[in-house]
């Protein structure tokens, strides 16, 4: 049995809007296992952002609600804990790192209280420990001049020097889990190279879980050891990266890989997925990949298909069924 | 490309500069000084040709593309488009000359007004350029437009918040190619659309671009698009032109270290061809205050002595492979 640092099953995760019952997430199920990163890959509206939100139990609102399912992490439910105890494990046990550092940085604080403020609150540590402790992680994330930049404000950074103080941030409280949210997304080539680099190094060093969420095939083939492909609230497939990337099973894994233009090929057109992404009020019948799905039979427009495994992966697609070739015949 | 069209540039930018001021002299101090977003910059369009313009954020590419539209003025420098010098022409002249030209943005939620109906957007060019006389010979032309960008005529009547984002981009598209343009300047058409729309969209200017023959500017910071699409590849930094190639000999033989440094920085979707890295230490400098010499010497790996003291001239390596490095003849080597 894999030591998994958190195992999610089955969660379900859905907002009650005016226009009607949004699936964001619908039965997701996936583990994590200790000190290895998983990548999960999808493009915009398919429910990866509000996994991880789930997971951080960030989700109540008016409109949002886990409806079903469990997250148990180190042992314990996440969904069972009141709010308070939530608290003590955001940031400490489990630290996230957003897409925009320019959003996700208070302006109104410099970079050392916003680094402090976890660090008070969760290790009970004095303000000069804490402040020792700040500019050792500022240092370990690279940033030169750490005790000048641990009194200024965020407008004072660029966007990869922002980014590096959200992850020494999320890095303080020596996580067990770091959940990263596109941490790269904003960035130029040159500073996400350098972010990831950093990342792959501090997991090493730091031994902490990643969650790598990315909608960038790249990204994912960098730093993860397992991958999760979503759509539509749905996991289509989940395989070891280099399984993914070897031999894609799902057809939307198989499209998302071809449509990307690569550098080692000349291809006059690019292959392309016809269509778009079904939004939430008019999810098809049946496989929710179906209608963009150039195998797609009768079958798949009538019936969601279950996720079945394969060896050592797992794939939600009918054409590795036995019902693939009943409907052939 | 055959050699006869080799010969006529459509578009020859030489010594276009655009600073900006940012510090004016005053009743106290006679001091001025001025971002150069745009420093130098010199380039020939052939017909039917699409320039790949790249370069990290702050560098000045999009700055270019709106200096040799005349959206932004450029401070100096002589655009030639067509033979004509662009940048004195005025009024009525301009106005020409302009239908000729067209735009791309990046953003497709920002860039359509969100009062017009899609046929309004797509048919303003041909009011303001007064093509027609009559009401329904614009709208049959939009209509037509509508249909080679493939988006259903039926959305004639509609608004832009009713489109998904490549949708909005094919608007873009339509509105670019309604009055049969020589030349496009994309900037970053696709950097904000997912994946599996990203490629509809490419295919489509590619389509677009054979069947109608117009040359595109197309301004990425994503190097893999950029190959896939352009012939030429022009590639900037704090400004200035680091290095110009046809896109193989760019890629394949790279000259110049910032050049080199883009392209390892590109997290590949492969596991298989590991590559070596050059990771790039710290961060672009601020273009009000450009490192003296060349102005990539900062953080370049290669850096020597000189580098800091004399900047480098874009010299011609064979095959119009322009490079801007003082020690561009050993990377040849």
């Amino acid at each position: 049995m894999a030591d998994n640092i958190i195992e999610v099953k089955d969660l379900k995760t859905y907002f009650h809007t005016d226009a009607g019952l949004v699936k964001a997430v619908n039965g997701v199920s996936f583990n994590v296992e200790r000190g290895k990163t998983l990548g999960i890959v999808g493009e915009s509206g398919c429910g990866k952002s509000i996994t991880s939100l789930s997971i951080m139990r960030l989700i109540e609102s008016a409109t949002g609600r886990i409806e079903g399912g469990t997250i148990t992490f180190e042992g314990e439910d996440l969904l069972q804990k009141s709010e308070e105890e939530m608290r003590q494990i955001r940031g400490k046990k489990i630290a996230m790192i957003f897409q925009e550092p320019m959003t996700s940085l208070n302006p109104v604080f410099t970079i050392g209280q916003q680094i402090t403020e976890a660090l008070l609150i969760h290790e009970k540590m004095t303000k000069e420990q804490a402040k020792e402790r700040a500019i050792e992680m500022l240092k370990m994330v690279r940033i030169p001049m750490p005790e000048k930049r641990y009194d200024e404000y965020p407008h004072q950074l660029s966007g990869g020097m922002r980014q590096r103080v959200m992850i020494a941030m999320a890095l303080s409280c020596k996580p067990a889990l770091l959940i990263c949210d596109e941490p790269t997304t904003a960035l130029d080539v040159t500073i996400q190279a350098q972010i990831l680099e950093l990342i792959n190094d501090l997991k090493e060093k730091t031994g902490t879980s990643v969650m790598m969420i990315t909608h960038d095939l790249g990204v994912i083939a960098e730093v993860a050891d397992d991958v999760m492909v979503m759509y539509a609230g749905k996991v289509v497939e989940k395989a070891s990266c280099d399984e993914i990337f070897e031999q894609p099973l799902h057809p939307y894994t198989n499209g998302l890989l071809d449509c990307i233009p690569k550098l080692d090929d000349d291809r006059e057109e690019l292959s392309t997925i016809e269509g778009m992404v079904p939004s939430f009020d008019s999810m098809p019948e049946g496989c929710a990949f179906s209608p963009r799905c150039p195998f797609a039979k009768d079958i798949c427009r009538n019936k969601m298909p279950e996720l079945t495994q394969h060896g050592t992966r797992f794939v939600r697609c009918f054409k590795y069924t036995d019902e693939w070739k009943e409907d052939q015949a | 490309m055959t050699d006869d069209s080799k010969k006529e540039p459509i578009l020859k930018v030489s010594h276009l500069k655009k600073y900006f001021p940012i510090k004016t002299s005053s009743l106290f101090s006679k001091e001025v000084s001025y971002v150069k977003a745009v420093d130098d910059v010199s380039f020939e369009l052939y017909k039917g040709e699409t320039l790949g313009v790249v370069g990290e954020s702050g560098c000045g590419k999009s700055t270019m593309g709106r200096s040799v539209m005349r959206l932004i003025e450029p401070t100096d420098g002589e655009v030639l488009f067509e033979g004509k010098n662009f940048l004195t022409l005025k009024g009525e002249e301009l106005r020409k000359v302009r239908s000729k030209m067209q735009m791309m943005f990046q953003d497709p939620y920002a860039s359509l007004n969100p009062r017009m109906t899609i046929g309004e957007i797509i048919a303003e060019p041909l009011l303001i350029q007064k093509t027609y006389k009559t009401k329904e010979e614009v709208r049959n032309h939009v209509l037509k437009v509508m249909e080679v960008v493939g988006l259903n005529t039926k959305y004639y009547n509609r608004y832009p918040h009713e489109f998904s984002g490549g949708q909005r981009q094919r608007i873009g598209i339509a509105r670019a190619i309604v009055m049969s343009p020589d030349l496009i300047v994309c900037d970053e058409p696709v950097s904000a659309l997912d994946v599996s729309i990203q490629s509809q969209v490419i295919n489509l200017m590619r389509k677009l671009q054979k069947s109608m023959g117009m040359a595109y500017i197309f301004i990425s910071h994503d190097l893999s698009v950029i190959k896939h699409i352009s012939d030429r590849v022009l590639v900037m930094y704090l400004g200035q032109v680091m290095e110009v190639a046809d896109k193989n000999d760019l890629y394949e033989n790279t000259l110049h270290p910032y050049t080199k440094a883009l392209l390892s920085a590109i997290p590949l979707p492969d596991r298989k061809t590991k590559r070596e890295k050059i990771i790039l230490q710290g961060d672009l400098p601020s273009p009000a205050n450009p490192p003296s010499g060349c102005v990539f010497h900062t953080r370049c790996y290669m850096a020597q002595e000189i580098c800091s003291k004399e900047k480098p001239e874009l010299k011609d390596y064979g095959n119009g492979h322009l490079c801007a490095c003082h020690f561009c003849h050993m990377q040849q080597e």
